[in-house]
């Protein structure tokens, strides 16, 4: 029983490790890992993976240095080392860890400098440039100019600042500062969304009232169209008053949510402020609409069959015509075992290029970002890679089984540029000669004709991860409803119906064929 | 034991076989003759499977090759005519990767490989590819994957073409042992020299048709013996006096009298006598001439 696999693994063997293979497969890996890399530097622009907020209070005699470090899923970090340089030239360096106040004059005075600041920690690094502000007065009094150490090239603001969209995303960094009167309440927060509608919030407060003013700060959330407060529609989120920081996660609602901020003495509000939170992207969305668009899986998919075609030439097309077949026929087999032996040797190759290329592109995630995608997207992605390489393997094969080397060659290229290169061409053709051109006739056609389609699997993969992750894929405008067109059940029949035509049409013929040369 | 049984072959409008029938017994060496094109490599792949008859079949050790392909070839070694094989693989390999379909492991499956190869002198060129291989070479690697399993029946399609005479004689040597082994051997061959010395019986086929099936012994009684002469000079006087010992013909260096009569002895002392170059002289192509007498065509 065991001998009776050698011939798969030998044809596997073959079909696997050999150069053309190999490099291909090299060319993907190194893809993507540079694909995951450049997910990386997009997303670490608004996302990094340490980060930080703190305030360097400059007074006359002091400069206090206080804040928090934590990594890109809001967790408090131990060791991060503060680098301030100025023209690249390193002026200052400590290292912290989680919630740190650190006194030191010098702190200040560099600062003054605008220099960049640098986090180096063992799971990345990060540039941030401070921020300065105007000198606060408490009752007319001079107390002290503060350096916010916030978002990179942005100069915090004592109202709440919207963040442009850039790259498709809105930004979930506010920062934001209260000020009345007598009292001076400094409060900067991020928001990290972990789910699609649940975040973390980290706030840090300070309170640079007189000595006898001290307040509370009062956080909340609210969900609803306007900002506007109705005290039973706040759900609070905590206090700042002994503790500088506060570290939430808060459950958000599909619309309109606001961050309440509130100064509160003696049960009286004194200061409400309301922020808009916008429910944005997680970080896994963020990378898999990266990593799914046109660089990203696309390049494997449209090229990888590539190596396909020439696995179904060299396994079968190319031994059928050269009559090598005849020879292997003369053991104790049918042509029968030939075919599957040999059709199993290439979807083999399939399974383990699809699954080396997803652990390299895992492994570097893992590595650059800290997180991996989860199983369910690992899977749908694994089945829509491994669908379309098999169903388009499947296809030549077939054509393999019945045509001598050069017609095979020419029939199955012209096949792969066809499903593959020219495809949006004939959608756009059927799309604007059956009715009137407009973009979402093209987008159903695009979908529906997708069922002719064999390399359509990781198509249809990539639009159920992309749902999955709550990224629009066509905009909600257009109203297009893709899951009327795209029916889960013939997506699941459909790759099943190639593989199963092709292979059994492929069969019948090479059942009849003589393989003498 | 291999049975040819009533089988029947047409490619398009062209009838290669037409109701073959005949036996190779356990320990009998069988040669297989006919002109090109006459049937004798459509039979063999018949034989062995990788060719379908329009009818009839043929039983390997009372197996049927085309209702019960699977076992029935586990008792038969073939090498093929024109061995064509995955030229970009390695010969161990190979080897291997065939073995594989006799339910050998790869460990049993290469050092079996490594023993039959080196038994057939490729010894030395295990790692080698195929395409390296020389048309001999690519015989001896057929012969050596003929015997993965020990099979107790063999078919020999022009086996011997394009060895060199260490090859045809190692090739004899093998045939005849596995004769000893009890082994039934069907082989074609376009050296009847060799089809004389080696068979026990000999199938004559011509345009798809067994037209005899004799041993050795009833073709030697049937042929006329051939006298053949290498001799200078070749000149009127000499053929007169060989006309007086049976039909002369000349054939480039060669003259060759039919229908021989007399003391070949008292010839050759005659000859010697006369002053006559005799370089070879004796009895030759027994097969030939009952062949080419068989299907009724000159040479």
């Amino acid at each position: 029983m065991i001998g009776y696999f050698t011939p798969i693994l030998y044809d596997f063997k073959r079909s696997f490790i050999r150069l053309s293979t190999l490099l291909l497969l090299i060319i993907f890996i190194v893809s993507g890992i540079g694909l995951v890399y450049l997910v990386y530097v997009n997303i670490s622009q608004y996302r990094p993976l340490i980060d930080i907020i703190a305030i360097a209070i400059d007074t006359n005699n002091t400069c206090l240095f206080t804040g928090i470090v934590f990594d890109i899923k809001g967790e408090l970090i131990d060791n991060v080392n503060i680098v301030f340089k100025i023209r690249n030239e390193i002026k200052y360096s400590i290292v912290v860890s989680k919630y740190f106040e650190y006194s030191d004059k010098k702190i200040c005075e560099i600062l003054r400098e605008a220099p960049m600041i640098e986090l180096r920690s063992s799971i990345g690094v990060n540039d941030r440039v401070p921020g300065v502000s105007n000198p606060i007065y408490v009752n007319g009094s001079y107390i002290g100019i503060y350096y916010m150490v916030g978002y990179a090239g942005r100069i915090p603001e004592y109202s709440a600042i919207t963040i442009p969209i850039r790259q498709g995303f809105q930004s979930k960094d506010i920062e934001s500062s209260i000020r009345e009167g007598d009292y001076e309440i400094l409060v900067m927060y991020r928001v990290l969304f972990l789910e699609r509608f649940r975040a973390r919030a980290i706030f840090l407060g300070v309170d640079f009232s007189r000595e006898d003013f001290k307040l509370n700060i009062k956080l909340y959330c609210l969900f609803k169209q306007s900002s506007s407060v109705n005290e039973g529609e706040l759900y609070e989120i905590g206090v700042l008053s002994d503790v500088r920081y506060l570290i939430k996660d808060i459950d958000l609602k599909s619309g309109f949510n606001y961050i309440v901020i509130r100064v509160v003495k003696n049960s009286i509000v004194l200061e409400s402020q309301s922020i808009p939170i916008s429910v944005t992207y997680t970080l896994e969305a963020q990378s898999i609409n990266l990593l799914t668009s046109n660089i990203g899986l696309a390049l494997f998919e449209q090229f990888f069959p590539i190596v396909f075609i020439y696995l179904a030439y060299t396994l079968l097309a190319k031994p059928r015509s050269t009559g090598a077949l005849e020879f292997v026929l003369a053991r104790p087999i049918t042509k029968w075992n030939i075919y599957i032996t040999r059709y199993l040797a290439g979807v083999l190759t399939a399974l383990v290029s699809t699954t080396v290329f997803l652990l390299v592109m895992n492994l570097s995630y893992l590595i650059l970002f800290g997180i991996t995608l989860d199983l369910y997207s690992n899977i749908l992605i694994f089945i829509g890679l491994i669908g379309t390489l098999i169903v388009f393997y499947t296809l030549c094969y077939m054509i393999a089984s019945s045509l001598r080397s050069g017609q095979y060659l020419a029939i199955s290229i012209t096949l792969y540029i066809l499903f593959a290169l020219l495809w949006s061409v004939i959608v756009v053709f059927i799309t604007f000669t059956t009715g009137p051109p407009d973009f979402e006739r093209l987008i159903e056609n695009s979908y529906r004709l997708s069922y002719f389609n064999p390399l359509s699997p990781i198509d249809w993969a990539q639009y159920y991860v992309q749902k999955h992750y709550g990224v629009e894929l066509i905009p909600l405008t257009s109203g297009v409803d893709i899951d009327k067109i795209l029916n889960p059940y013939l997506v699941i029949i459909t790759p099943l119906l190639w593989i199963s035509i092709c292979f059994t049409i492929g069969y019948i013929v090479f059942k009849k064929t003589v393989l003498t040369s | 034991m291999i049975t040819i049984d009533h089988v029947s072959k047409s490619f398009g409008f062209i009838k290669a076989l037409d109701n073959v029938s005949f036996t190779i017994r356990n320990g009998e060496i069988v040669g297989y003759v006919g002109l090109n094109g006459a049937g004798k490599t459509t039979t063999m792949k018949i034989a062995v499977g990788v060719l379908t008859p329009d009818s009839g079949d043929v039983f390997i050790d009372n197996y049927s090759i085309t209702r019960n392909k699977r076992i029935a070839s586990k008792y038969v070694g073939w090498v093929p005519e024109q061995p064509i094989f995955e030229m970009d693989m390695k010969a161990l390999d190979y080897f291997t990767y065939l073995a594989g379909y006799y339910g050998l492991s790869i460990s049993e499956a290469r050092s079996i490989g490594r023993k039959l190869l080196e038994e057939v002198g490729l010894g030395n060129a295990l790692n080698r590819k195929l395409k390296e291989y020389s048309l001999g070479m690519k015989r001896r690697f057929a012969l050596a994957v003929s015997m993965i399993n020990n099979p107790p029946n063999f078919l020999f399609d022009e086996a011997m073409s394009g060895l060199d005479p260490k090859g045809i004689a190692f090739f004899r040597e093998l045939v005849v042992k596995l004769k000893k082994n009890n082994c039934a051997i069907l082989f074609s061959s376009h050296i009847l020299s060799e089809v004389e010395n080696i068979a026990d019986r000999v199938v004559f086929i011509h345009r798809g048709r067994i037209v005899a099936d004799m041993t050795i012994d009833e073709i030697r009684s049937r042929a006329k013996p051939v006298l053949r002469i290498r001799i200078e000079p070749v000149n009127d006087e000499l053929i007169n006096i060989l006309k007086s010992y049976g039909e002369p013909r000349v054939e480039k260096e060669y003259v060759y009298i039919s229908r021989f009569t007399g003391d070949s002895n008292e010839l050759l002392s005659y000859l010697i006598k006369n002053n006559y170059r005799v370089l070879e002289y004796g009895f030759s192509r027994l097969l030939e001439e009952v062949f080419f007498e068989l299907i009724g065509e000159k040479k």
